[in-house]
């Protein structure tokens, strides 16, 4: 069969929650292999996050850990410990990459900083993922999902169309960690392919904050061109760009496409909805009056879009030339017939479970597959494979590491 | 050896508007020499989107073509032409990666496809961004950022609360395809390096938009049922969310996840007696009393600058962040320590800044040059690159290869 793209690569991952997992689930589905640390009789904590299989909560069920470490080998091992740190260097010795995403390094606490770990293999690129980076005035701050969003400057400009007064308003799920990880996989390949040329590996600092800014856009355009200050609750400069409710859910309605005027479209999609006399109206027919008007005109549209089903409008958007898409439900997107064609999501087996569905890969590579060849691991599933199979350990060191706690 | 990771590394980039030029934005910043290829009969159109700077129309004064094409180099080509398809070909030949996100059939009619490339580039790596994927019943639907997010369900995920849901602020879904397509090309790189062997590379936004909603992905496929919209709550921490605080749309992000923390919390804004109430001892309790625990704590946060309380928190080891807007970040102590947003000077509209990379290199640098002109390089690249003499490029002029 066919390796990963990353085959051959090995990394140890000593992060946990979302952000880290990320990054080195995106290279455990593109072959590397990912040996994941986590702490004996605890674990990731993403183990206690929902959703839950069968609404149990239970370690090896989570919906969300289950996902982000999909291919990954797990092992357990306490740090603080000095057998627990012996075992870490030999691990550590023969990897390309550690990621981790403890700010106040448990690596520093245990004498494992780069300059140690460098010394002992000068080839190590180590990922550290931190809520601001690893310098600078904030740099012991805490954070998360929430922070990143706060201090990246997402949160204030979310959601669009806000009401004066509605509070900032966090993306659904873990969005902001999710980038951030996406960001660290993008710098840790980076450090990977200088290593070719320098044949070095180097220390990485990645910062959430900055992970988020780095999406942020509409905000640093406006500064530099106009020096606005984008908010949440600034009028569209062109409407309707919102979600309106139809009959069985919402739509997303954008009348103008980038480089038309949006006349033509404004007709067709009062025609559509039943309603020509409101295209009649004068202060109506500019994408700048509509959204000044929006919180009247609303309503007039609304009227007409109850009306009409998700499937009407699915069906004669592209007719008509409008942008228009339905708000799909997550039942509609997992039956999609399009993203079966694409064979979007895998099914996985796993132990406490049996097959579920997993949102699968992000891109599909002509030579090299993507794909899931194992489950996540059950805490300390591969303790075995690892340390006695890779290291050279003893059955019995395990017997009484695991008596000791280190395991 | 360079200390910019990618130097020497070559980026043909084919590429209009958010998805696509994020490719060659984060190359390029990281030392590639990135080609970006416009026609001058049709720029990209991020170049005309606005914002334009001081409102004033111009191919050269885009804000939203400075943010997503920092660093790169750039070319006219008319490719309807056949010797400007020529060209593409040749600078293919030098180069190491192409990327493409032209609307559904646009590339396939310049005949600009991997085979094509392949031919005379054998391990060249190709990597084309659309709305849907390349194969599928809807690949020759028009990849609109707006559109492809409400079709991945994403945003019932977001919003105040239940029924209730509401767009997220900014253009997640063509950054998140844009960015996960840096990763398979970084990937594709190190597949080369190993075996030497090039190749092509589909990415779907809809598809990566779905790799960032697991949660809900999952709640369905093992308990089928929808995941409801929790607002800024968390499943596990409490209090958690954005309070508001003293001044005109001021907020602060605070996060309390262990008993550790709430006593710390508690401390910090004196209010010590919490420990022992009823409503509030335990996280299942707080939980329970969650509109009235924040309520209570707007009480204090109301009268206190975010930044203020946020250092305070923050050392009492409390998660906290001021909920930024841009110009608060951009004059904030640890972004100019960090050098978030470094300024370049545009030769047509001055001083202006450019969003760095998010993450700092112990042996690498990077770098931010002004987005370019429109065919500010095409001498440059015409006969440095490719060594096209004079009377070649005089010829292929009049032939309006580069219109």
């Amino acid at each position: 069969m066919a390796e990963g793209a990353l085959s051959g690569l090995r990394v140890l991952d000593l992060s946990q929650y979302v952000a880290g997992p990320y990054c080195t689930k995106l290279m455990a589905d593109l072959g590397a292999e990912v040996i994941k640390i986590e702490e004996p009789g605890v674990g990731d904590s993403a183990r206690t996050l929902p959703p839950f299989f069968e609404d149990t909560p239970h370690p090896e069920r989570s919906g969300l850990f289950l996902y982000l470490n999909t291919n990954k080998l797990g092992i357990t091992l306490k740090l603080d410990t000095e057998a627990g740190r012996e075992i870490f260097i030999k691990l550590a010795q023969n990897v390309d990459i550690i990621v981790h995403d403890n700010p106040d390094s448990i690596l520093e606490q245990c004498r494992l900083g780069y300059q140690l770990l460098s010394s002992l293999n000068p080839r190590l690129i180590l990922t550290s993922i931190s809520p601001f980076g690893s310098s600078g005035p904030y740099k012991d701050y805490k954070g998360c999902d929430l922070i990143a969003a706060a201090s990246g400057g997402l949160a204030q400009v979310s959601p669009l169309n806000a009401r004066e007064g509605e509070p900032p308003l966090k993306a659904g799920g873990h969005m902001a960690d999710l980038f951030t990880g996406l960001s660290a996989a993008t710098a840790t390949l980076t450090a990977v392919h200088h290593r070719h040329a320098t044949g070095a590996g180097q220390e990485i600092d990645v910062s959430a904050q900055e992970a988020i800014l780095y999406i942020l856009m509409y905000s640093i355009m406006y500064y530099n061109a106009e020096r606005h200050v984008v908010s949440r609750t600034d009028l569209p400069r062109m409407a309707p760009r919102h979600l309106i409710p139809c009959k069985d859910g919402e739509i997303w309605l954008q009348i103008i496409r980038p480089g038309k005027t949006g006349e033509e479209e404004w007709d067709a999609f009062c025609r559509f909805v039943g309603a020509p006399e409101l295209s009649e109206i004068e202060v109506f027919r500019s994408e700048l009056s509509r959204a000044e008007l929006w919180e009247s005109l609303e309503p007039l549209i609304s009227k007409y879009t109850r009306e009409i089903t998700k499937e009407e409008f699915r069906r004669s958007s592209s007719e008509l030339g409008l942008t228009i898409a339905p708000l799909n439900s997550v039942e509609e997107v997992v039956n999609s017939s399009h993203l079966a064609d694409r064979d979007f999501f895998v099914e996985a087996e796993h132990p406490e479970m049996g097959k579920v569905k997993y949102p699968g890969a992000p891109y599909k590579f002509s030579k090299t597959p993507w794909m899931i060849k194992r489950p996540a691991p059950r805490l300390g599933e591969h303790n075995g494979d690892i340390y006695c199979q890779r290291l050279g350990y003893t059955e019995e060191d395990l017997v009484h590491w695991r008596a000791d706690g280190i395991i | 050896v360079g200390k910019l990771p990618f130097e020497g590394l070559r980026v043909v980039d084919l590429t209009v508007y958010w998805a696509g030029p994020t490719v060659g934005r984060f190359l390029g910043q990281l030392g590639a020499e990135v080609i970006k290829i416009e026609s001058r009969n049709a720029p990209d159109g991020a170049r005309f989107m606005p914002p334009s700077v001081n409102n004033e129309r111009g191919v050269n004064r885009g804000a939203m073509f400075y943010e997503l094409n920092p660093s790169k180099l750039d070319l006219t080509l008319n490719l309807k032409k056949q010797p400007a398809r020529d060209i593409i070909q040749k600078l293919v030949k030098v180069s190491d990666v192409v990327v493409i996100n032209y609307a559904p059939g646009v590339a396939e009619r310049l005949g600009l496809g991997y085979e094509v490339f392949r031919a005379v580039k054998k391990d060249i790596i190709m990597v084309e961004v659309t709305g849907y994927g390349v194969t599928g019943p809807d690949k020759s639907k028009p990849a609109f950022g707006d559109v492809v997010a409400a079709e991945s369900g994403m945003p019932q995920f977001t919003g105040y609360g239940v029924g209730d849901p509401r767009w997220f602020g900014t253009v997640l879904i063509d950054l998140i395809a844009g960015i996960h397509a840096v990763t398979a090309v970084l990937a594709a790189l190190e597949h080369r390096s190993r075996t030497g062997e090039g190749q092509y590379i589909d990415v779907s936004m809809l598809e990566a938009g779905l790799c960032f909603a697991p949660e809900g992905i999952m709640e369905f496929t093992m308990n089928r049922r929808t995941r409801p919209i929790i607002g800024n709550r968390d499943d596990v921490m409490v209090p958690h969310g954005y309070l508001r605080c003293r001044g005109d749309d001021k907020w602060i992000a605070i996060a309390v996840s262990t008993e550790e923390e709430w006593n710390a919390f508690c401390r910090v804004i004196n209010h010590p007696e919490w420990l022992q109430d009823r409503r509030f001892r335990d996280a299942h309790c707080r939980r329970q009393n969650q509109d009235e625990l924040e309520r209570l704590i707007e009480e204090w946060t109301g009268e206190h600058d975010p930044l203020e309380i946020t250092h305070m928190l923050q050392q009492a080891g409390v998660r906290a962040a001021p909920v930024f807007n841009i110009e608060e970040i951009i004059n904030d102590e640890h972004a100019k320590w960090r050098d978030v947003f470094p300024k370049v000077n545009h030769p047509e509209t001055g001083e202006m800044r450019v969003t760095n990379i998010p993450f700092k290199m112990s042996k690498a640098v990077s770098r931010i040059e002004h987005a370019p002109l429109i065919g500010e390089h095409n001498q440059y690249i015409l006969e440095k690159i490719l060594g096209l003499s004079k009377e070649e490029i005089e010829s292929l002029e009049r032939e309006g290869a580069f219109e």
